[in-house]
């Protein structure tokens, strides 16, 4: 595992559009973060009010609320640990390295592996920060500052991670179904943005429940919408573990659809 | 019993109707070093990429005699078609990755850079680097393990004369020093000077396999014109110093018997009158010997 660690670091540690593209994905999430704040003094400034009560009295950065805010808010932003994970592996074909890895002497299920441990990485350290950034803010922003009050709902933490491992499952799928950059990402977006979205709205309306079960609808109701709460409407308070079971199902059905194409496709 | 390092049992590629290689069985002896010759499209690069597990094969089985079973590929060093390696990454680092994969110490990485001269470029990204320098690279890379057998597939294609002599040496450095090497190509000339034993491929299909010091043997060949063609004929006919003799478009061509030198042959040629107007010594020539194969089979 650790060797397959090690590989992958090799291979990106000079690779700058990662680097600079992960940068991109922090800051990012670092503004939205701190964004929250003045967008709400914004819209207070435009004279919003809600049920009379002030946009800025809105506690989004209070413990224990400020773990479900910040993974939905991240979750918003997924889209680019995604793209820099599909540019990743659609490199490997587009460099015929991965043709090369093979013949160097790594298996199939290694290469594959080895990308599942990176978006593994990718997810812990993406949660790891929104861990950090919560925990200064919080202490920053919250009137509670107990133990108890600071690690309530940090389970949306692992859900926040497991969204992120199970968008890159989805993301390894197409690109190594696809395996060009440019078509892999346009599918990427017109399926999770458009087609997905539209379809489970319509079967929703439909039937009311099997849209649950779509792939990316999964993965986004692992962390729901927690602004709702700020509007007396109900809000999900902990992390749904039939949300995770679906996602977890969905990103090893991803995953073991990787690993047959891999093995049984020509590598010329 | 001949000690093989690969052994290839009725290993075909079907693509849809196409049949890429059409059950290809061939032993390569381990030391030798084995040109996989044949026109493009033949099947070269398919059976290559079926023995190193990019290509799957649509029937048939292969076995390598090296290593523990399931590493084999770790001692093999394969360069196929054209070197691949990260763009962004250096020389050094694209080999520190290869070392990571087969697992051996990245120390091998400077001696084997300096090997193939590469060493003054070693931190400069590969994608500076001209063709013969990224062959060059390949090489080292295929080297790294300390390979038994080292796979080249078209080694000199698209190098300069200067980088094809530079890569022909490395591949003889690398045969003296008694490894296996599967060498595929189509320049006859190349292969002709580093192997030992051949096999051809044409359409999917082994029309031909043998070894090239068995063809060398016959050294004793010679081609001849004389001013009296009837003479010389039955000169040839009725000598018991040669083996063999058969007409050409110009003169005669004639394999002497082992015992003869050439010069007891001329004397023998003038006691009898017959007064020579050329005589030459021909050499092997895999070009020759490949085109009368194809010949042969169509």
């Amino acid at each position: 595992m650790i060797r397959l660690l090690q590989i992958e670091w090799i291979k990106l540690r000079n690779y700058r559009p990662f680097w600079i593209l992960s940068i991109l994905y922090f800051i990012g999430l670092l503004l939205i973060f701190l964004g929250g704040q003045f967008f709400l003094l914004w819209i207070e400034s435009e004279g919003a009010e809600f049920e009379g009560i002030k946009p800025t009295m809105l506690p989004i950065y209070d413990f224990e609320d400020i773990w479900h805010n910040f993974t939905y808010m991240a979750s918003l932003a997924k889209i680019i640990p995604a793209f820099i994970f599909l540019i990743i592996v659609t490199n490997e074909y587009s460099y015929k390295t991965l043709r090369q890895n093979i013949i160097d002497g790594m298996t199939r299920s290694e290469f594959l592996f080895s990308k599942l441990l990176l978006a593994l990485t990718y997810s812990l350290v993406s949660m790891l920060f929104i861990f950090s950034v919560g925990l200064v803010i919080g202490f920053f922003g919250s009137p509670v500052t107990d133990l108890g009050s600071i690690f309530g709902h940090s389970d949306f933490l692992l859900a926040h991670a497991i969204e992120m491992f199970a968008f890159f499952s989805f993301t390894l799928l197409l690109a190594i179904t696809i395996r060009r950059t440019g078509f892999a990402l346009v599918l990427l977006l017109l399926y999770t943005i458009i087609f997905e979205p539209l379809f489970a709205l319509y079967i929703g309306y439909k039937f009311e429940g099997p849209e649950v079960f779509f792939p990316i609808k999964s993965i986004n109701l692992l962390v729901e919408n927690p602004f709702t709460k700020y509007f007396l409407m109900e809000t999900q308070q902990h992390i749904k573990w039939t949300s995770v079971i679906i996602a977890a199902c969905w990103a090893g059905v991803f995953n073991y659809a990787s690993y047959l194409i891999l093995r049984k496709r020509d590598l010329l | 019993m001949m000690d093989t390092i690969l052994h290839i049992e009725g290993l075909s590629k079907q693509y849809g109707k196409i049949t890429a290689l059409n059950k290809l069985s061939i032993e390569i002896p381990r030391k030798s070093v084995f040109g996989l010759l044949g026109p493009n499209g033949s099947g070269k690069t398919t059976t290559l990429g079926m023995i190193l597990d990019v290509i799957e094969k649509s029937e048939g089985s292969f076995a390598w005699n090296i290593g523990d079973k399931g590493n084999e590929r770790k001692k093999i060093g394969a360069i196929l078609e054209s070197p691949n390696f990260y763009p962004y990454l250096s020389a050094v680092n694209n080999l520190e990755l290869v070392c990571k994969i087969k697992d051996v110490n990245s120390d091998v990485i400077e001696p084997i850079l300096k090997q193939v001269g590469l060493i003054d470029r070693k931190d400069d990204a590969f994608k500076t680097y001209s063709l013969g320098m990224k062959q060059r690279l390949a090489i080292a890379s295929a080297l790294l393990a300390d390979p038994e057998v080292l796979i080249l597939d078209e080694p000199t294609n698209g190098l300069d004369p200067m980088g094809i002599v530079e890569i022909r040496q490395i591949i003889r450095d690398i045969a003296n020093e008694g490894r296996t090497i599967i060498l595929a190509s189509h320049l006859l000339d190349e292969v002709q000077k580093v192997c030992t034993h051949f096999c051809v491929l044409d359409h999917g299909n082994l029309i031909y396999t043998g070894n090239v010091e068995e063809l060398s043997k016959e050294k004793n060949q010679y081609s001849i014109q004389a001013n009296d063609e009837v003479r010389l004929r039955e000169f040839l006919d009725g000598s018991d110093q040669i083996k063999s003799w058969k007409k050409e478009e110009e003169g005669f061509t004639f394999v002497l018997a082992e015992s003869i030198s050439i010069e007891q042959f001329v004397e023998a040629l003038s006691n009898a009158q017959v007064y020579i107007k050329h005589l030459s010594q021909i050499t092997f020539n895999l070009e020759k010997k490949f085109i009368e194969i194809l010949d042969q089979k169509s």
